[in-house]
């Protein structure tokens, strides 16, 4: 009795391959990439600034400022604000849930990835 | 419907921004010309007043410590970015590798007769401590990749100088110490603060 392999997708389309529960599990809000940039640059770090997240993303104010207003209403990320050498610094850090979405979406990609023979 | 060709440029934006970031390094210049300074004059009390040096070395370490942790602190701040766990890591390699560096001395000369009888000692210490340089380059700062050989080599050679047997290896720990200050390392990529 032969084994018949399973169709091989001939298209980069993730639609087309057999990967629907990684597909439920990956975060809208983390589809944008200055949000996921952002969330896997504080996981790496206690506190980022607001001018650091910039330089590193290479974003500008607005979009950035714009980026993490959404990270922050969905509670990824906590706010704090203070003096650093007389100069207003926003610091920005990841949540606990905001760990666990990472981790979550991070492994849908991962998924993703291998299901379509990346 | 989300394109693989999408998220793979995604995945690549971020890996971009984490090489970016780089290794936050080990800490401004100034931690090491404070301790380069500690190290020389320490070593010269040592021999020229001997019994105040004991008192130094305790005062300056613990006060050494505080400056260190208030400096690192206030460079993390300036360039924006906070790792607690970075600044965990500095102090136990710097003050466990002391630490285990002069217990590795007593040890020592514990069992090896002209260690007892207070030559060589110095020289044991800066080979010792030279290695704390180098697994420091390890894992902070690759000028200490070359400094920690560097410096054990050093240690060899003091032995060669006829007086003053602590102040000549305090002197050539200090010279590495600012010499790590005033190569610049890749760890040290991020000494200019970006403008908010």
């Amino acid at each position: 009795m032969t084994r018949r392999s399973a169709p091989v997708p001939q298209s980069n389309d993730i639609s087309l391959v057999d990967a629907p529960a990684a597909l439920d599990q990956l975060d809208p809000l983390l589809q944008h990439r200055g949000r996921l940039g952002a969330l896997v640059l504080l996981s790496g770090a206690d506190a980022l600034s607001f001018s650091r997240l910039k330089s590193l993303l290479d974003e500008t104010d607005g979009n950035l400022g714009a980026q993490l207003r959404k990270l922050e209403e969905a509670e990824y990320v906590s706010v704090k604000k203070e003096f650093v050498d007389r100069k207003p610094t926003t610091w920005y850090s990841l949540t606990d849930c905001g760990q666990r979405a990472l981790r979550r979406h991070l492994k849908a990609i991962e998924s993703l990835l291998r299901a379509s023979n990346l | 419907m989300t394109d693989v060709t999408q998220l793979r440029q995604d995945l690549q934006f971020v890996r971009g921004a984490v090489a970016r970031r780089g290794h936050p390094g080990p800490g401004p210049a100034s931690i090491y010309f404070l301790w380069a300074g500690y190290v020389l004059i320490g070593y010269t009390l040592i021999d020229f007043a001997r019994a105040a040096s004991g008192w130094f070395f305790l005062i300056g370490g613990i006060t050494g410590g505080v400056l260190s942790w208030q400096l690192g602190k206030r460079w993390a701040m300036r360039i924006g970015e906070c790792d607690m766990a970075l600044a965990w890591r500095s102090l136990l390699h710097w003050a466990g590798g002391i630490v285990l560096a002069v217990i590795a001395m007593i040890a020592l000369s514990a069992v090896i007769l002209p260690l007892r009888q207070q030559a060589y000692g110095g020289q044991i210490l800066v080979v010792l401590i030279g290695m704390v340089y180098f697994l420091a380059g390890v894992h902070f700062d690759r000028n200490f990749l070359w400094l920690g050989p560097l410096l054990m080599a050093g240690g060899v050679l003091v032995g060669l100088v006829p007086r003053y047997g602590w102040t000549a290896p305090g002197a050539v720990i200090a010279l590495g110490l600012v010499l790590a200050a005033l190569v610049p390392a890749r760890g040290r990529q991020h000494s200019q603060p970006p403008s908010e």
